[in-house]
């Protein structure tokens, strides 16, 4: 099992140094963004560019760029935003906003969608599965954006609920801070409760009509003894992996929800380095989300296992 | 399976809790960046306070929005307008501007200059440096003694010397920085004798455009032996192309290089796959020719003979940039040309002073070898000498700027009254919903300041807090003329070469009911007649405004089909009389529905004459839009159509409709478009420097590099003008009126007709009525070509908290405005105006009360 996780490991690490070095050459080869402004100006950011080493050849800039990865995990300065300031910390500082947004949002869509969803699998068919189903359909074909403008209109001015804008303070833990998050939490809970409801009630709708059901019912068992102990277990091994998908799709789907709501995270930073052609800012968050989504990968497969003993991987 | 599953688990585990605890660790590590409370009484710097010279309550919070965080508010780098937002509290100028007021305390309407960071006014000293730093017998102001003020210190009490001037100077002209703003002294009216020089002394060589090296064609430059380089990237799009062997293409190519790189944009096998610079030269040299639209794709390479020169003067010429200590609070600016009064205070409204210690500290040197700095960039690396000194700041969140209580104002007496706010506090409220939430906020009584949009003026039209604030911009259509751009876009359908008539064009201008479309889409803006609006200011000691010029009210007449009469009368186009040109002007309307048919039928017969146009086809004009249309914007484009509509008369064109074109994939492909000229029409607007209007003609319509004509502009070289200057009639084209105006042609070696030879002085030294006749007929001569067609002088509305009054409420000029930070006075405290929401709201938002009062 060990060789199993150590060779995806590093097979892991092959693929981001690829998908890395076909996003650097890719980016190099758009042309530079225009310069706007006197002559006197445009004369001087060429010869800033010049400097800079943008106009060396691609092939050498690649290897400089993979040098000061390997050697000191040096991300560069921002050239085109955040001018000379550190990548990484940049993105450091911007990272924890966002964690902090989704993280909530997942932690209070789980239960919520879980519970829906199973209560909509055993009532399969009456007036609470039609409505539950109803709902859900409204809420995942809605984006997350309308939500946060109803939320932010009604909940946080008309109602002043909440604040109209997400707290600066950055203790994420804080009570207050959480509050002033609830706005935009419940903006990107919406959708993933619906995700989690309708995904756990067709699983769990799938496995409560098996046979090895009515095996456990015959054998002695509760409805909801053997819900919750086969059944859910069961459908669990498509869940759960849906679970750790749906966190990693938020986590990079969330530009407008932080926009709307004044939340200094890191949604909007890979848009604006791509349009800005800002090639440090976007190898780096490239890498950040490759990483992240090739970890999850793993860990998805791995799950397969703990949830399904019958799963074995790595095994021949 | 016990293994699997704890490594299986542990990995999960791992996954979530390492980016929870991340963030967490992160965001608890931030200590330095902590946020203020939100805006309410708080004292800063609490915890010394017993030793600071000034100590006061912070009670009077003026709270703001922005749209998009500051990323560096370094003097010698800013970039954005929202990165000068710190930097226009915690620093002040040598000069600046108040209000005047008059014995019973109310602002007269004027301003004044008063010296801040100088104890004195410029002495002007250029007879001491003559012989030196390019100051010849007989120059005058162009060497300036500057008094430091000896009370200025920086915001830890280090007082500020002469030295820290002259380090900061050397700092912004680093030829291994190349700091962004050092254009500021190295161009335009504020160049200082050497700068440039300096900043690039490390620097081999710059392509420069042929024009700019004295040749009138390409060819001309060809015979003299010289060798022309073609923008491979820009004009062709090779960037990132290589050729057989693997090398990538360079940006500039000899255009007799013959090595092909291929093109990727063409199909492998078919014509163009493989081109090279010297093709491209055969196929399209003739359009890169020398003052056509093109001609920045051309370049010579020029060799820097400046390269090693040196910061202090020497008389072999390889040395010497103008800012001079003399002693430790005074210093010497020697400028490259004469610089009249206003514009010399005006250029030191700002300084360039940085903190040394700091500076250094935060200097990085890239990979490449170029050395940055990250002065300016956060809370830790600022250093304030101005009012104000920033106290917290979190990116693209929210900042808050309190007093600085080393700040030499608060004790010296001159500013009583001023300065009256506390702290002030900004939020980011950014994205598409910005105004919405903007507004929202705003109606909780959290910021002071917000924009009202047209659709809400019919709630907010009759308040007491709306203000009405004018801006310098111009909107008006840009209108291709590039014949071989028009050309190929013509279908068997689709004609929109008709453009390229000025009779057409005009026919477009006079269809438009300004005042019409101002009620409709701008309730604010004034319908524009004129390329300047009354933003513009020619005389900023009297404040005479440009447009208030008989000069420039006679371009709205002309421009407008009014003829003068010998008895100073003017008559319209249909027959109607003034007596004089005050009447005449104040009707100008600009819309004339029988003149624009008559221009449509003229515009018909020639289009048909020179084969332009077959009935079959359909006018269409081209609008080009970086984004998605807005509603509003398909609902003007719709409201254009239909005058168009009701103007062209039977008999003539199918139909004239814009159309618009989103298609470009990104801004900077609109921008590439708009650069080549390749757009039918751009309606956008070109504004700033309202208290400088003579470089406005070359920097916005004429000057390739800077201009929104961009590619539109072919003409302005062709175009004469004739001008009396004392007696003596002088010819030029509008290209050099308009460059001299601009200050340019003192370095231009651009053709013979060199008019500050002629002339024998540049703008800063001429005649304020010569410098408006100038500027006039270049004004007039650029609206004939009808490339540019004003629309409306734009005004934004607003809605002001009842927070606080500004010093007037008649704005100014662009210069003070009404008044800024310095004369703002607040009708609440904090804890007052907490008390007044929570009394006049209703369910927590004060919409009725500003909608009431």
């Amino acid at each position: 099992m060990l060789k199993y996780v150590i060779k995806r490991l590093l097979l892991a690490v092959l693929t981001l140094f690829i998908i890395l070095s076909l996003c650097f050459i890719f980016i190099k080869m758009l042309p530079l963004p225009v310069v706007n402004g006197s002559t006197e100006m445009v004369e001087l950011i060429e010869a800033r560019r010049e400097a800079m080493g943008y106009y060396k050849p691609i092939l050498e800039q690649f290897f400089l760029f993979w040098g000061r990865i390997f050697t000191s995990f040096d991300w560069g300065y921002g050239e085109q935003i955040y001018q000379m300031q550190s990548v990484t910390d940049i993105i450091a500082g911007k990272l924890p906003a966002t964690i902090a947004v989704n993280l909530y949002s997942l932690i209070l869509s789980i239960p919520i969608g879980l519970l829906l969803g199973i209560y909509a699998a055993v009532k399969k068919n009456k007036w609470q599965d039609h409505t539950i189903s109803t709902l859900v359909m409204v809420f995942v074909s809605v984006p997350s954006f309308v939500y946060a403008f109803l939320i932010q209109y009604l909940l946080c001015y008309r109602l002043g609920w909440f604040p109209l804008l997400a707290s600066t303070d950055t203790n994420y833990l804080a009570p207050e801070v959480v509050w002033s998050l609830m706005p935009a939490i419940f903006s990107l809970a919406f959708g993933s409760i619906a995700g989690f409801t309708r995904y756990t009630r067709a699983e769990l709708s799938e496995v409560l009509t098996s046979e090895y059901m009515l095996l456990a019912r015959a054998k002695g068992l509760t409805r909801r003894q053997a819900t919750i102990r086969h059944a859910l277990r069961n459908a669990m091994v498509v869940i759960f992996p849906m679970i750790l998908g749906e966190f990693i799709s938020i986590l990079s789907g969330s530009l407008i929800i932080e926009s709307i709501f004044s939340i200094p995270g890191i949604g909007s930073l890979y848009v604006t380095s791509i349009t800005s052609l800002d090639y440090n800012f976007f190898m780096a968050i490239s890498a950040f989300y490759t990483a992240v989504g090739l970890a999850a990968g793993i860990v998805i497969d791995l799950s397969y296992g703990l949830i399904d003993p019958r799963i074995r991987m790595g095994v021949k | 399976m016990a293994n699997f599953k704890k490594i299986a688990a542990a990995a999960a585990a791992c996954i979530l809790a390492a980016t929870f605890t991340f963030g967490v660790a992160a965001c608890k590590t931030d200590t330095t960046d902590t946020p203020p409370s939100p805006p309410g009484p708080e004292t800063p710097g609490e915890d010394d306070q017993t030793e600071l010279p000034v100590s006061k309550e912070d009670v009077y919070t003026l709270n703001q929005a922005f749209a998009a965080s500051p990323n560096t508010w370094n003097p010698h780098a800013w970039e954005s307008n929202t990165d000068s937002i710190i930097l226009g509290y915690i620093t002040i100028g040598f000069y600046d501007v108040q209000l005047v007021y008059d014995e019973n305390g109310d602002p007269t309407g004027e301003y004044e200059w008063v010296t801040e960071m100088a104890s004195a006014f410029p002495v002007d000293v250029t007879s001491q440096y003559v012989g030196r730093y390019g100051v010849n017998s007989g120059d005058t102001r162009k060497a300036w003694e500057i008094s430091l003020n000896e009370l200025a210190c920086w915001d830890d009490g280090t007082p500020i010397t002469a030295d820290d001037y002259i380090y900061s100077m050397q700092q912004q002209l680093d030829p291994a920085m190349l700091n962004r703003r050092a254009d500021s002294y190295t161009s335009g009216t504020f160049t200082i004798y050497g700068a440039s020089k300096y900043l690039y002394s490390q620097t081999e060589a710059t392509y420069e455009t042929v024009g700019s090296q004295g040749y009138a064609t390409n060819a001309a430059a060809i015979a003299a032996g010289e060798t022309l380089y073609i923008d491979m990237w820009n004009f062709y799009g090779l960037s990132g192309m290589v050729d057989a062997d693997g090398n990538e293409c360079p940006q500039w190519v000899a255009i007799t290089d013959t090595v092909k790189y291929r093109d990727l944009a063409v199909e492998e096998g078919a014509d163009g796959d493989w081109v090279s610079a010297a093709d491209i030269w055969a196929s399209y040299g003739s359009m890169l020719e020398v003052g056509s639209s093109y001609e920045s794709y051309v370049s010579l390479l020029v060799e820097n003979e400046d390269v090693g020169y040196g910061w202090d003067y020497n008389a072999n010429g390889n040395g010497g940039v103008g800012l001079i200590k003399t002693d430790d609070y005074k210093i010497v600016i020697i400028l490259q040309d004469s610089i009249d009064d206003f514009n010399l205070k005006y250029n030191l409204s700002s300084t360039w002073l940085v903190k040394k210690s700091l500076y250094d500290s935060c200097k990085t040197t890239t990979e490449s070898g170029l050395v940055s700095s990250t002065y300016c960039t956060s809370l830790e690396t600022t250093a304030s000498y101005g009012p104000y000194k920033l106290t917290s700041f979190n990116r693209d969140s929210d900042f808050k700027l309190s007093y600085n209580p080393y700040w030499y104002g608060y004790v010296d007496g001159k500013h009583e009254g001023q300065f009256q706010t506390t702290s002030l506090y900004y939020r980011m409220i950014s994205g598409e919903s910005s105004h919405d939430t903007s507004m929202m906020y705003f109606m909780q009584g959290n910021l002071d300041d917000v924009s009202v949009l047209s659709t809400e003026m019919q709630y907010y039209g009759s308040s007491q807090y709306l203000t009405q604030t004018p801006e310098s911009y111009t909107y008006q259509f840009f209108l291709c003329n590039n014949k071989q751009w028009l050309e190929s876009e013509d279908t068997a359908t689709e004609n929109h070469s008709v453009l390229q008539l000025e009779s057409f064009r005009r026919a477009l201008s006079y269809s438009i009911s300004r005042s019409e479309y101002c009620s409709a889409y701008s309730p604010a803006s004034q319908p524009g007649f004129g390329l300047l609006n009354y933003c513009y200011v020619v005389d900023p000691e009297t404040g005479l405004l440009y447009r208030d010029t008989e000069q420039a009210k006679r371009v709205s007449l002309l421009y407008n089909g009014f003829t003068e009469n010998a008895d100073g009368s003017w008559t319209t186009r249909n027959g109607t009389k003034f007596d004089d040109l005050e009447s005449a002007y104040e009707a100008i309307s600009g819309y004339d529905p029988t003149y624009a048919a008559e221009l449509f039928r003229e515009a018909y017969a020639e289009a048909v004459q020179l084969g332009l146009y077959n009935d079959n086809q359909d006018v269409v004009i081209y609008y080009g839009n970086p984004g998605e249309l807005s509603t509003v914007l398909s609902a003007m484009l719709e409201w254009f159509n239909k005058s168009f509509a009701e103007c062209l008369p039977e008999g003539t064109f199918k139909s004239v409709s814009i159309k618009a074109y989103t298609g470009y994939g990104s801004e900077d492909a609109y921008w590439q478009a708009l650069k080549a000229g390749q757009m039918d029409l751009s309606f956008s607007a070109w504004g700033g420097a309202a208290m400088d209007p003579w470089s406005i003609i070359y920097g916005s319509y004429i000057d390739p590099a800077n201009s929104n004509n961009y590619g539109f502009d072919s003409l302005s070289k062709t175009l004469d003008i004739t001008l009396d200057y004392n007696g003596k009639q002088v010819t030029a084209s509008l290209y050099d009126w308009a460059s001299w105006l601009n200050n340019g042609q003192a370095d231009s070696a651009y053709d013979e007709n060199n008019l500050y030879t002629i002339l024998g002085t540049s703008v800063g030294e001429a005649d304020l009525e010569f410098k408006i006749d100038v500027l006039a007929a270049c004004e007039l001569k650029q609206l004939e070509t009808a490339v540019n067609i004003p629309i409306y002088y734009s005004y934004t509305n607003g809605l002001q908290s009842a927070k606080y009054n500004n010093g007037t409420d008649i704005y100014v000029n662009e210069l003070i405005g009404y008044g800024g930070i310095r004369h703002i006075t607040f009708n609440y405290t904090n804890s007052e105006w907490t008390q007044f929401v929570s009394q006049n709201s209703v369910n927590g938002s004060l919409e009725n009360y500003y909608r009431t009062h």
